[in-house]
C-alpha cells in the first residue's frame, strides 16, 4: 500500500472520539541530590561491578582485570588512553574479543544505565559482543532520568542504553546471566579530578 | 463449531496440573516483582504519565505516522507501509530476496507472530532463527509463544533439555547454565553469519524517526547491529510523539512486565551506519495497519494504547488456569481476549472475551489504565448479538431471563430455591461445588414479601 493511502486510512478515522479528554500528567518525583552516588548504587543493583576513582586508578584497575585478554575498544581519546598496553583486536572481528572497553556518552542514575551512541569512533559492538565489558562513566555525564539524557537528542547514529549484564529467565524463571550480551559489566566511575591551579 | 473447539482446549488446559504449576511459577514472580518495584505514589505518577503519553499517540496517530515517515526517511531508513499481514510479509520477503538472504536472525516480535512471518520465510526457502531464548525454545518445539514476554513459561526444563539435545545431536544437561550455554554458542554462530536481521519494535518515535527495542538478553541488539540489513516490522499503534513520551511509557513497561526498573538493553535504531561506522548498511521499517485503523476512533480505540507488557496475563485467574495456548490466538490473556476479536473476524476469536472472570484485576494492573474488563463485557455483548456464544451458556441465560422476570413464574422459582437451600445441597450436579461451602440460612420470609407487605414495592404479575 502506498504511503499516502496508508496515511489517508488513518486520517479518515475519528481518532480520540472514545477517549477521555487529554489531561496534563502529574510531575515526576524530584531527583535526589547526589546523582553520582545513586548511579553507583543502581548500577550495582542492576548487576554491574562498580569501581570508582581517578583516571589513573581506573586504568590500573582495568589492566589488572583484563591482563593479556584480547580487547575490542573504540577510538575516543579517553578510551585510547585507558586501553594503552592492552592487547587489542580488530574492530571488524568483534567475536575475537574477550573484553570490550567503551566510554559512556551518558549515565542514568535512576536505573544505573549507561548510554552509547554509534559514531565512527564508538562502535556499539564493543559493549555488545565481548563476554566482559568495562565502561568509563565520567561523573559529569550522569543525569537523573533517561528523559533528561534524551532531552537534547545526542548527535550520531543509533543508541544503546545498557543496564547491567545480559539476562534471561526464560527457563523455568531461573535467572541466567550472559545469554547473548556480556555477562560481566564493570563500571569505571570516573570522578572529576580537581583542576590544578596554574 | 469453533466455540466447542475453544471449550475443548480450555478443558484440556484446566485438567493439566503441570501446566498450572509452570504458569504460576512465572506469573507469580512477575506480579510480586512488579508490586515491589515502586512505591504506590511513584507508581501512580508513572502510570498517569504513561497513560497520557499513549493516549496522545492514539489521538494523533495519523499525524505521528506522517511525521515518523518523514523523519525516518531523512535518516535514510526505508519506510514501507502495509495494509495487512499479507502485504507486510510480501514486503519482508522482497527485501530478503533482493539481498539474497538465506540465513535470517530474528528478535522477539508479536507483530511478526501475528502475520506468521517465520512460516512464510521458511516456505520461501530461507532459514529463520528466533534468537530470544524463549522464542528459540518454542520454535524448536514447533509451538507458538504462550505469553507476550515469557514465550515458553509453560515448558519444564526436562522438555527444553530434550529439544536442545535433539538439536545438538548430543546430551545437553538440564541445569540452566548448561542449557543457556548451548543456546548462546548455537546462536552466536548465527549472528556472525546472518544476512538479515528482523525485529519488531516496542515504540516508534515520530520526532526522531527511530525504532525502540526493549530486551534483556542482547539478541535484539545483535539482530539490529550485526547483519548488513535490518528490517523492523511494527504495528502502527506503536508510534509515540517524541523521546519525552517514549520515556514516559518506557518507565513503566519493564516494571509491569517483570518488575525491573529498566531492561538490560534499550536499543534506539536511528538509521543505517554512516561512513566508516559498523552497523547495518540498510534499515527498513514496515509500518503495518492490519486492522489497527479499524479500531481507531471506535469504542475500543483505548486498546491501541497497549504496551504489550503482559501484566494482565500475569494477574488473570483464567490465564493462570489455561496458559496461553488454550486461547488459540497470538495474543492471549485479557489483552488477547480484547484485541483478537478486533483484529480477526473468525467466530472463535469473537468468543475469546468469554475467557474471563470479569474480576477486573486486568484493569487494575494495566500500566496504561486500559479498561480491559469493560471492553470484555462490551465484546461479549457484541458476540452475543452476532449469535456467537457458547450454546449451553446462551440457553442458560435465556432461561434465567424468563425465570427471573417478576411474576408468578419468578415467585414459583423463588419458592423452589428457598426449599432447595433449606435442604442444603441443591441439585445433585452442584454437590461438588456446595459440599465445601456453608450455605446461608434461609429467612422465614423473603425480603421482597416484606417490602410488598410494607407497601414499599408492588408485586409483579
Amino acid at each position: 500500500m502506498r504511503q499516502e493511502e496508508f496515511l489517508e486510512r488513518l486520517r479518515r478515522r475519528p481518532a480520540g472520539r472514545h477517549l477521555p479528554p487529554a489531561e496534563s500528567a502529574p510531575d515526576l518525583p524530584a531527583p535526589p541530590a547526589d546523582l553520582v552516588r545513586v548511579f553507583a548504587e543502581m548500577a550495582t543493583k542492576a548487576g554491574c561491578r562498580v569501581a570508582e576513582g581517578s583516571f589513573d586508578q581506573l586504568r590500573a584497575r582495568l589492566k589488572d582485570e583484563v591482563g593479556q585478554a584480547p580487547v575490542l575498544h573504540g577510538a575516543e581519546e579517553e578510551v585510547l588512553r585507558l586501553s594503552e598496553g592492552l592487547d587489542e583486536v580488530d574492530v571488524d572481528d568483534p567475536f575475537a574479543a574477550e573484553w570490550g572497553v567503551a566510554l559512556a556518552d551518558g549515565g542514568v542514575a535512576r536505573t544505573g544505565s549507561m548510554c552509547f551512541v554509534r559514531r565512527q569512533v564508538s562502535p556499539l559492538t564493543a559493549t555488545l559482543v565481548p563476554p566482559r565489558i568495562a565502561v568509563l562513566v565520567p561523573d559529569a555525564k550522569i543525569v537523573w532520568d533517561l528523559k533528561d539524557y534524551l532531552a537534547s537528542p545526542p548527535k550520531g547514529g543509533s543508541l544503546a542504553v545498557v543496564s547491567g549484564p545480559s539476562r534471561s529467565a526464560d527457563i523455568e524463571n531461573d535467572l541466567s546471566i550472559g545469554v547473548h550480551g556480556p555477562g560481566d559489566v564493570l563500571v569505571l566511575l570516573w570522578h572529576d579530578e580537581p583542576q590544578q591551579a596554574e | 463449531m469453533a466455540t466447542e473447539e475453544l471449550a475443548g482446549r480450555v478443558a484440556a488446559a484446566v485438567a493439566n496440573r503441570g501446566l498450572h504449576e509452570a504458569v504460576a511459577r512465572s506469573v507469580d514472580r512477575h506480579s510480586y516483582a512488579a508490586i515491589a518495584a515502586l512505591t504506590p505514589d511513584v507508581r501512580r505518577v508513572y502510570k498517569a504519565r504513561a497513560r497520557a503519553a499513549r493516549l496522545r499517540s492514539v489521538r494523533d496517530l495519523a499525524s505521528l505516522a506522517e511525521q515518523f515517515i518523514r523523519e525516518a526517511e531523512r535518516r535514510r531508513i526505508v519506510v514501507h507501509t502495509a495494509a495487512d499481514g499479507v502485504e507486510a510479509v510480501g514486503i519482508v520477503l522482497e527485501i530478503a530476496r533482493q539481498h539474497g538472504a538465506r540465513r535470517i536472525v530474528k528478535s522477539k516480535s508479536m507483530a511478526t507472530e501475528e502475520v506468521e512471518l517465520n512460516r512464510q520465510l521458511a516456505t520461501a526457502g530461507m532459514q529463520v532463527l528466533e534468537t530470544d531464548l524463549g522464542e528459540y525454545i518454542v520454535q524448536l518445539a514447533g509451538q507458538r509463544p504462550s505469553h507476550i514476554v515469557a514465550p515458553c513459561l509453560h515448558m519444564a526444563r526436562d522438555e527444553i533439555a530434550g529439544l536442545f539435545s535433539r538439536e545438538a545431536g548430543r546430551e545437553i544437561a538440564k541445569d540452566t547454565p548448561s542449557l543457556t550455554a548451548f543456546a548462546r554458542e548455537r546462536l552466536r554462530e548465527e549472528f556472525r553469519q546472518a544476512d538479515l536481521g528482523i525485529s519488531g519494535g516496542n515504540f516508534l518515535v515520530a520526532s526522531e524517526g527511530a525504532v525502540v527495542l526493549v530486551t534483556n538478553e542482547g539478541n535484539g541488539r545483535m539482530c539490529t547491529t550485526l547483519p548488513k540489513v535490518h528490517v523492523a516490522l511494527v504495528g502502527v499503534e506503536k508510534l509515540v510523539a517524541d523521546f519525552a513520551d517514549m520515556t514516559d511509557a518506557l518507565r513503566i513497561l519493564p516494571v509491569a512486565a517483570t518488575g525491573q526498573l529498566i531492561t538490560s538493553y534499550v536499543s534506539i535504531v536511528r538509521g543505517p551506519a554512516g561512513a566508516g561506522e559498523e552497523g547495518p548498511q540498510e534499515v527498513h521499517v514496515v509500518l503495518m495497519d492490519s486492522g489497527r485503523s479499524e479500531i481507531l476512533g471506535g469504542p475500543y480505540e483505548e486498546v491501541l494504547a497497549c504496551i504489550r507488557c503482559g501484566a494482565c496475563l500475569d494477574i488473570c485467574p483464567v490465564y493462570r488456569q489455561t496458559g496461553g495456548h488454550a486461547y488459540g490466538s497470538v495474543y492471549s490473556g485479557p489483552i488477547g481476549a480484547v484485541l483478537t476479536p478486533l483484529l480477526s473476524s473468525e467466530s472463535e476469536a469473537q468468543a475469546l472475551p468469554f475467557l474471563s472472570s470479569l474480576c477486573g484485576a486486568c484493569t487494575d494492573v494495566c500500566p496504561v489504565g486500559i479498561h480491559l474488563h469493560e471492553h470484555l463485557v462490551a465484546l461479549r455483548a457484541r458476540a452475543a448479538a452476532r449469535g456467537i456464544a457458547f450454546p449451553a451458556e446462551a440457553g442458560a441465560f435465556r432461561a434465567l431471563r424468563r425465570l427471573w422476570t417478576p411474576g408468578r413464574r419468578y415467585r414459583l422459582v423463588r419458592g423452589l430455591m428457598r426449599g432447595a437451600l433449606r435442604l442444603g445441597g441443591g441439585a445433585p450436579q452442584l454437590r461438588a461445588w456446595t459440599k465445601g461451602r456453608l450455605l446461608p440460612p434461609v429467612a422465614p420470609r423473603h425480603v421482597a414479601d416484606l417490602l410488598i407487605a410494607e407497601g414499599l414495592i408492588e408485586e409483579g404479575r
